[in-house]
């Protein structure tokens, strides 16, 4: 197992701008050495431009950039040492499988034999050791992003970048992939940066989760910090489902959901009374009480899909929107579309943004 | 049992008749086509390759394609095999290097460019000579000019009536042609390629020799080959520009349609011609199928 202690990679206040769009404000990420840090967020803000800039692709406007203890800002791509898998289409058409991924190796005028014994250790590791001879374009879209793992990785790169590698491939090759990729970064202990729109596939592999919006990192947490404290209303609608429901604000600290008051654990506004707010629920953290249970509320079940150990239902509960609230399957066994259903929300506190 | 049989074999016959009427409306909308081919396709090299093999008194013989390796004739073929070879080199060179400007402007550029190109590779024939001959001639405007500006391009031995001349007049219409269809294959390059290759830390030259260039290569032949293809079989440029100067087999056998009197084995001689240059365009299209496929494969 590897350790994580020192620094491998530390980014300080960067800023990239694209005209007179920011895409990158003041941004700073340290990865520990041995570290798989998934970035996410929407399209848009920013975390494929960090990716970039820690690889040399493009150059940042203002900030540094330090690699196990080397300042490398502003060194060129070819100077850095880093291994890139892109979303897709990056094998070099004209080499087999083997050559593409000897040629990081060939560059560095490794010899022959070497870089054969190499490139067959690294297709062995992602399970294409038969397909050395193929042309890329005769593997599928899954082998192809393997090989591209594996020519990212023979170099022995300080920082392995991963730009959205799975997002091309279909859902069921998706899982498969991603647990390889961990898998093998475990295996390696390469620090590693993997930028993902897909909140599921960042919580699966990192270690810790950064959430970005607007070229800024807006909360970087190990993946179950992120999901149950969230720390802005972002962070928290965009990492998982949340419910956003109309609210009031009730005295200091307390805000009237439905019918039912509830603590308030994060509010960038003021706590006036009588503020309308909008409080951020997950599906989860609703509980089914009887009609009669004091701050219940009563709607009607519109919708009903099963999920395997859980059952998801859109409940009507008087707002505009319907609420999604998650029930173990054999609570929800006997729950029909159209049937009255009670309930309250069972977390102490909730989260509350403004409206 | 015998009434069950019976209405088997029936729904089989139904079943084999329908599969019949789909096939035909399968090939239903091929039928125009198939018909222009074969008739203005098909059914001229046929009857070429059957005068060229008939004489005069209906028999069958091979006199005409003696006659197509004597020495004024193997002339005309060394010719057109010059002509097409150094035209198609030249413009597939320029116009590579145009469609790579093309690839990398605007789209705005690009459309004008296209546009245009679309229109000059059709710009062959007898208004392109002249067009050459007033500009190029010798008293022609630009020549006019740059002698004025002491450069006599026609005291140095330059002039538009020869095989130079018919390279750079060819080249007017195939560099479009080139950019019409070399800049699809640049299209299809992935800045990725050229991403990934610097992130392993290969210089620009390494990506050229061991990625771009191989990629490009069957793309570049294969465009090179169709130029070479249209030059080969292109008659009323070179005829109204040269006339007789150069000698070319489609200026060959122009002039023996034109009514040169031939008799014996020479009365088929233009047909003998056209079959030399209908299997020499035909190793050339093999060879361009060939190099697409390589293409399609990168």
């Amino acid at each position: 197992m590897i350790t994580k202690t020192e620094t491998a990679v530390s980014l300080s206040n960067i800023a990239k701008h694209y005209g007179s769009v920011a895409a990158l404000h003041d941004f700073s990420l340290d990865i520990a050495s041995g570290e798989l840090v998934a970035l996410l967020g929407p399209s848009g803000c920013g975390k494929t431009t960090v990716l970039r800039i820690l690889g040399g692709l493009d150059l940042e406007h203002d900030g540094n950039i330090v690699v196990a203890g080397t300042d490398i800002t502003g060194m060129p791509s070819d100077k850095r040492n880093m291994g890139m898998v892109f979303q897709a289409y990056s094998l070099f058409p004209n080499m087999t499988v083997e050559e593409n991924v000897e040629y990081g190796l060939r560059v560095r005028k490794v010899s022959v034999a070497e870089r054969r014994k190499r490139s067959a250790e690294l297709l062995e590791m992602v399970h294409l050791g038969h397909r050395g001879k193929s042309l890329p374009h005769q593997l599928s879209g899954g082998q192809q992003q393997r090989v591209a793992l594996a020519r990212a990785l023979a170099i022995s790169p300080k920082v392995l970048l991963l730009d959205e590698p799975l997002s091309a491939l279909d859902a069921q090759v998706r899982v498969q992939i991603r647990e390889e990729i961990r898998r093998i970064q475990l295996e390696t202990g390469t620090t590693t940066l993997f930028v993902t729109h897909d909140q599921e596939e960042a919580m699966a592999v990192a270690d810790r989760v950064g959430v970005m919006n607007l070229g800024q990192l807006e909360q970087i947490d190990s993946p179950a910090t992120l999901y149950n404290n969230p720390k802005s209303p972002f962070a928290a609608s965009f990492v998982g489902i949340t419910n956003k429901i109309p609210a009031e604000i009730v005295g200091s600290g307390k805000v009237k959901i439905l019918n039912q008051v509830v603590s308030v654990s994060e509010y960038a506004g003021k706590m006036e009374n009588g503020a309308k707010v909008v409080a951020l629920v997950r599906p989860e953290n609703f509980e089914m009480v009887s009609e009669d249970q004091s701050g219940s509320t009563t709607g009607r079940v519109v919708t009903k899909s099963f999920l395997g150990p859980m059952t998801k239902l859109g409940v009507e509960l008087g707002i505009p929107s319907l609420v999604s609230v998650n029930l173990t399957s054999s609570d929800a066994r006997k729950i029909s579309i159209g049937d009255s259903l009670s309930l309250v929300v069972s977390s102490e506190s909730v989260m509350v943004d403004r409206v | 049992m015998t009434i069950h049989l019976e209405n088997a074999i029936n729904r089989t016959a139904t079943r084999k008749g329908g599969s019949a009427v789909r096939t035909l409306k399968g090939f239903a909308p091929l039928l125009p086509f198939t018909m222009v081919f074969s008739f203005f396709f098909v059914w001229p090299i046929f009857q070429i390759f059957k005068n060229s093999i008939t004489g005069a008194d209906g028999k069958y013989g091979l006199g005409a394609y003696r006659l197509l390796f004597t020495k004024a004739y193997l002339h005309a073929f060394q010719g057109s095999l010059r002509l097409s070879f150094f035209s198609a080199i030249t413009a597939g060179l320029i116009g590579a290097l145009i469609a790579f400007y093309v690839h990398r402007s605007s789209s705005s550029m690009r459309s004008i460019i296209s546009m245009a190109s679309g229109v000059l590779a059709n710009a062959g024939g007898v208004p392109l000579a002249f067009m050459f001959i007033a500009a190029f001639g010798a008293q022609g405007g630009i020549i006019l000019l740059l002698k004025k500006i002491g450069i006599d391009l026609y005291g140095h031995g330059f002039t538009i009536f020869s095989f130079s001349g018919l390279v750079i007049v060819y080249s007017f219409f195939q560099i479009p042609l080139m950019i019409l269809v070399f800049t699809p294959a640049l299209d299809g390059v992935r800045k990725e390629w050229n991403e990934a290759s610097e992130s392993l830390g290969a210089t620009k030259t390494q990506y050229l020799r061991w990625v771009l260039i191989p990629v490009l290569f069957p793309a570049y032949l294969a465009s090179t080959l169709l130029l070479f293809s249209s030059a080969f079989s292109a008659f009323a440029t070179a005829r109204a520009l040269i006339g007789g100067n150069v000698s070319l087999v489609p200026l060959v056998i122009g002039s023996l349609i034109d009514g040169n009197i031939a008799v014996g084995a020479e009365a088929n001689l233009g047909d003998a011609l056209a079959v030399g240059m209908v299997v020499i365009s035909a190793i050339v299209m093999v060879f361009y199928g060939l190099s697409l496929r390589w293409a399609r494969k990168r």
